[in-house]
């Protein structure tokens, strides 16, 4: 197969237990590893990286086995946490480090065309610690590159920068994808940043894989409620917090349809009004924050606690302590961690 | 208009960073002093012609020789020794790792008229080790490897721990990072942890030469006297420690002080030359790029 096979894949740091982790990606696939803290995010990057053993995986890229060789024969370009970048060397230095490594003839051609490319060449005399957060990822990102690797591992790109700086590096390393289609492989803590890089995706929890595939599986087939909320549920219910509201009717009636790990509610669907029928419930608002489309309001159903979206509109907002109704298209529940996840809503 | 960051006029409380700067100016300005005031009584004592007097006197040469030639062997051996077991105590996991770490820091604690003691029972020539010296051509009573075994005991602890705590300060995602670009281990070694513990480790090693050059309770058992041997052919002299405590326990202050500032410039001079050395990024290994 022409890509990355990963079959098998355990190791341990620790007393921690990684895996078995299996995935496959083809040429230019984006892999978003999602995950709790100490999910074994990191732990699995450095595993495919070669600095954890992992003497039971089959990795091969484009039918060449990787699991044997050390971290710098297996052609990958590696960003660590915190990038990695050499504090002691300027950013020409740390650029062409790889290229120094394998004594290339054309090191300072290739490493002029990178800094052009992504917009280093003013920076190159300048050293890490006295650039800008998004600078520095620049340069991660041009020091990858000239590496020539043949598959890619990125570990929290983006972390700690502001949104401007994201989503600008966002495009860059979109367009640096399309030019070098590479399998692969980035840890990703925001949605935003694993929904518009990642085309496959892999869950991971206490070390354990939890789910593999696409958006639209793990839309369909969250396995829990880290999965629900990265897809921006805000009421996530374990079934044990359901049982704990015995005089909620909406939990009474959540109860049969939660999956085994429970059931989320997604925001943007449910709908707030003031009129009693069947399939509506009572609400009773708490407290109304602004967000950027307009309001959440915070309050609960008879004691579960529910968090509702109301888009901005013209008409008075209603007072904290309002009793008001809510109801529950079918598409705005999830079952959680069983087969058949979107639930139907109770009648 | 009065600026948000200053006091409004009249205040009588003073400002957080008045307090924060001056108070601790006072108490370190103290101690400051008192490691200046001494040296200034002593450089001072004798005349300038008197401390020139000393730098050509034959007995003080050869006194400062075997010192510095011993010190300098002393250091090279810490360096050699010590930096790598500073690199393993900060780098591996291993068995045992905190009772070497004791090892390590009992030279620091131990009492130097100890230290001498034990490497004297050691190395004595009546002892089957001291004999093995000997024959090997190493004898250590009362001669130069005697002054460069007293010094590495009492000083390598300052090169291994310096080192150690150079190491574990590179951060490991460096390390790692450039394995993953292409550089086998020893080049990494070479080309990323060395530079970046670099100043470290000379740090230490300024610390370990310092310590073995004003050593004295070691060489009072082990060398009070240094005779000729392989590395060194005489005359019989002394370390300068020794020297100057010869000269004013026979009464010469003056002498004793005019030799202790010699002593004080020539550890002046070599402090200023690494720091100049060091902030020019002279060293080649010091510097990371080799493209300009």
């Amino acid at each position: 197969m022409n890509g990355l096979l990963v079959r098998g894949l355990e190791t341990q740091l620790g007393n921690f237990l990684l895996g078995p982790v299996d995935f496959e990606l083809r040429p230019g696939e984006v892999l978003a590893v999602l995950g709790p803290s100490g999910s074994g995010k990191t732990t699995l990057l450095r595993a495919l990286a070669g600095f954890l053993p992992a003497p039971a995986a089959s990795i091969s890229l484009d039918g060449r086995p990787l699991a044997i060789l050390p971290p710098e024969e297996r052609a990958v370009g590696y960003v660590p946490q915190g990038l990695g970048l050499l504090p002691h060397r300027t950013v020409l230095g740390n650029v062409v480090y790889p290229l120094e490594i394998r004594s290339r003839p054309d090191a300072r051609t290739r490493v002029q065309t990178l800094l052009k490319d992504l917009g280093l060449d003013g920076l190159k005399d300048r050293y890490p610690r006295t650039l800008s957060g998004g600078e520095r990822q620049r340069v991660a990102m041009a020091r990858a590159l000239a590496a020539e690797p043949r598959w890619l591992l990125w570990d929290e790109p983006y972390a700690g920068l502001d949104l401007g700086a994201r989503d600008e590096l966002l495009d860059l390393l979109g367009s640096t994808l399309e030019t070098h289609p590479l399998p692969t492989v980035i840890v990703a803590h925001e949605p935003a940043v694993a929904f518009s890089l990642g085309r496959q995706f892999l869950l991971l929890q206490a070390g354990r894989q939890r789910f593999q595939g696409s958006l639209e599986e793990l839309r369909r087939h969250p396995p829990n409620a880290f999965a629900a909320r990265f897809l921006g549920c805000q009421n996530v219910f374990s079934r044990e917090e359901l049982e704990r509201h015995p005089a909620s009717r909406l939990a009474r009636e959540l109860r049969p349809l939660a999956g085994p790990e429970g059931i989320a509610l997604f925001l943007r669907d449910m709908r707030l009004g003031t009129g009693e029928g069947p399939g509506t419930w009572p609400f009773t608002l708490r407290t109304l924050l602004p967000d950027p489309d307009g309001w959440l309001l915070r309050g609960d159903s008879e004691g579960l606690p529910l968090r509702i979206h109301r888009p901005e509109a013209p008409g008075p907002l209603p007072a904290p302590g309002t009793g008001l109704r809510i109801s529950l298209p079918s598409e705005a529940l999830l079952r959680l961690g069983g087969p058949g996840a979107t639930a139907h809503a109770p009648e | 208009m009065t600026s948000p960051s200053r006091p409004p006029p009249g205040s009588r409380l003073p400002s957080r960073s008045a307090w924060g700067s001056v108070l601790p100016a006072i108490l370190g300005g103290s101690l400051i002093l008192l490691f200046l005031l001494p040296l200034l009584a002593l450089v001072t004592y004798a005349p300038p012609e008197e401390i020139l007097q000393e730098a050509t006197n034959p007995g003080v040469l050869a006194s400062l020789s075997v010192t510095l030639l011993a010190s300098g062997i002393a250091l090279a051996l810490s360096l050699a020794l010590g930096v790598p077991l500073g690199y393993l105590l900060a780098r591996r996991s291993f068995r045992g790792k905190p009772i070497l770490h004791s090892v390590v820091t009992l030279p620091l604690v131990l009492p130097h008229l100890v230290a001498g003691l034990a490497i004297l029972l050691l190395f004595s020539p009546a002892s089957p080790i001291g004999a093995f010296a000997v024959r090997l051509g190493f004898p250590v009573f009362e001669t130069l490897w005697g002054v460069v075994l007293v010094m590495v005991y009492v000083s390598a602890s300052y090169t291994v721990l310096s080192s150690e705590l150079a190491f574990r300060a590179v951060d490991a995602s460096v390390l790692e990072a450039a394995r993953s670009l292409g550089a086998t281990p020893g080049e990494v070694t070479a080309s990323v942890t060395l530079p970046l513990a670099f100043r470290g480790i000379v740090a230490g090693a300024l610390l370990s030469w310092s310590r073995a050059v004003s050593e004295i309770g070691g060489f009072l058992i082990l060398a009070y006297a240094v005779y000729p041997s392989s590395l060194y052919p005489g005359p019989v002299t002394s370390p300068i420690s020794v020297y100057i405590f010869n000269l004013y326990q026979l009464g010469d202050l003056k002498g004793a002080a005019a030799v202790s500032s010699l002593l004080v410039l020539i550890a002046l001079a070599l402090f200023l030359a690494v720091r100049f050395v060091e902030g020019r990024g002279a060293l080649p290994w010091a510097r990371g790029d080799l493209l300009p």
